[in-house]
């Protein structure tokens, strides 16, 4: 896949439902869940919410890439293009916060058999959030190529209801950090320590699962992935600073791409970690099962594909 | 100083990781220098954060077998460090940060030997309390990256080739 501009717009079109339409039916199976007071329709809702908010990683990252590929486009759909843009950072923001949420739900519900009493409020407060902020993002972007549905006559776009300027302008946001020099050098010394957390969990995690360590039985692990998703959300943050910062030099790069692609795997591979019985049960000394350890090596390997994208963005493709 | 700098510059060796042309020179001695810092300082944290009393059912003494692979670490990190110094010597070994940086590490890794000894070579003994240690190493540790970081953007800086 070449992943040029063109690619990308495609799949952001393809991807644009998941946090859409997918959060409609994940709230609605949380509400289920909820109402049927259902532990396993509870873990699997917020599964469903972890998942999308994985997979709005790429959404949101193609979406720039749409952005570029449609540079051509007059003022007024410009003008929509930001404004949708301004709408979906915000309502990622809090998807991810959603998803990361979710995932100590799922965490909890692993160790303690329940989740704390206030996660699951929490979580049916910022999925709302997020499905109103995704809706309203979804409802401006209508009107950036589809101009049959604009008001006026002469098929100009209505004026975005959002002004540029505000919080999560992504020109402002840029502006800030390219002038404050600063901010982009905490934010990269905070990804290197989010890096170092990352990588000290999963080698502790993975090379017990493949037989180092077996004296260490896998339950007591489990109470790491915390810190290993606490680094994983330092870097979500901070990543996504440096993307708003300076998209262009992202979206045209494959290599940020894969990077993603690879996000995405080790993501589910931590959902993969906390939900399923198999490793939760492995006693001190035990081996795990050729299943286990085919994914706990494939782990390590993707995090090693993730760690050389990253660091191969200056140096592979064609940005910088 | 500056010409003995300079000399160390121009070495074959020094001239391929930094003007090589190449992805097998600089850009992946960094990656290795990454790959270096999560072998080391990653599993340094997390055994700190053990120690600190984090995840306190997980039993010490298999940790201990981590310890090869963290010195595997250190000295991957002393090879592609010490080649992307001598790429760079007149801009490194001026910048003050650099020193810093390299202080950090050598009390990172007497605390790392010290924590061994303290509780690693004692199987059978009761745990002993070493908290104040951990924490040391956790924010040394933290130092070093955040030092290391920061020489792409404090004091000289020499632009990428």
């Amino acid at each position: 896949m070449g992943l040029n501009l063109t690619d990308l717009t495609h799949l952001h079109l393809l991807l644009n439902h998941i946090p859409t339409i997918g959060m409609v039916a994940a709230l609605a199976l949380f509400l289920l869940a909820l109402v049927a007071k259902s532990d396993d329709l509870k873990r699997a809702a917020l599964g469903f919410f972890v998942c999308i908010a994985l997979l709005a990683l790429p959404t949101y990252t193609s979406g720039n890439a749409a952005a570029a590929h449609l540079a051509d486009r007059p003022e007024d759909t410009q003008a929509v293009i930001l404004a949708h843009q301004t709408a979906a950072l915000r309502a990622s923001l809090v998807l991810e916060l959603t998803g990361l949420l979710a995932w100590v739900g799922l965490w909890q519900f692993r160790r303690r058999g329940h989740p704390a009493a206030w996660v699951m409020p929490s979580v049916l407060f910022l999925a709302l959030v997020t499905f109103g902020l995704m809706a309203q993002a979804a409802n401006i972007a209508g009107e950036i190529s589809h101009t049959e549905i604009r008001a006026a006559e002469n098929g100009a776009a209505t004026a975005p209801t959002i002004a540029p300027g505000g919080l999560f302008d992504g020109k402002r946001i840029s502006k800030t950090v390219k002038d404050l020099n600063w901010i982009w050098a905490a934010s990269e010394t905070i990804h290197f320590f989010g890096l170092a957390t990352i990588c000290g969990v999963v080698l502790l995690i993975n090379l017990r699962v493949l037989g180092f360590m077996k004296g260490i039985p896998f339950s007591t692990l489990h109470a790491l992935l915390p810190w290993g998703v606490l680094g994983f959300a330092l870097n979500l943050f901070t990543g996504m600073t440096f993307f708003v910062a300076a998209a262009d030099q992202y979206i045209k790069n494959p290599v940020f791409h894969w990077k993603i692609v690879f996000l995405m795997l080790v993501g589910a591979n931590a959902l993969y970690l906390t939900v399923f019985d198999e490793t939760w049960k492995l006693p001190a000394g035990a081996n795990a099962s050729v299943r286990d350890r085919a994914i706990a090596g494939a782990a390590l390997a993707g995090w090693f594909v993730v760690i050389y994208c990253g660091d191969m963005l200056p140096f592979l493709g064609n940005a910088f | 100083m500056t010409e003995f700098l300079t000399s160390i510059e121009q070495l074959g060796y020094s001239t391929w990781v930094r003007e090589g042309l190449t992805i097998w020179s600089f850009a992946t001695l960094l990656f290795l220098h990454d790959i270096a810092m999560a072998l080391l300082a990653g599993t340094s944290i997390i055994i700190n954060l053990r120690l600190l009393g984090f995840a306190p059912r997980i039993p010490l003494q298999p940790l201990g077998r981590l310890y090869p692979m963290m010195w595997t670490g250190f000295w991957l990190g002393a090879f592609t460090g010490t080649s992307l110094l001598m790429a760079d010597a007149n801009t490194k070994m001026r910048n003050p940060d650099f020193y810093v940086k390299m202080v950090l590490i050598a009390i990172s890794l007497v605390l790392m030997q010290m924590i061994r000894k303290r509780v690693f070579s004692n199987p059978d003994q009761p745990e002993p309390n070493v908290k104040g240690l951990a924490l040391a190493s956790l924010i040394c540790w933290l130092g070093v990256i955040t030092a290391g970081r920061l020489m792409a953007y404090l004091g000289p800086v020499a632009g990428l080739a």
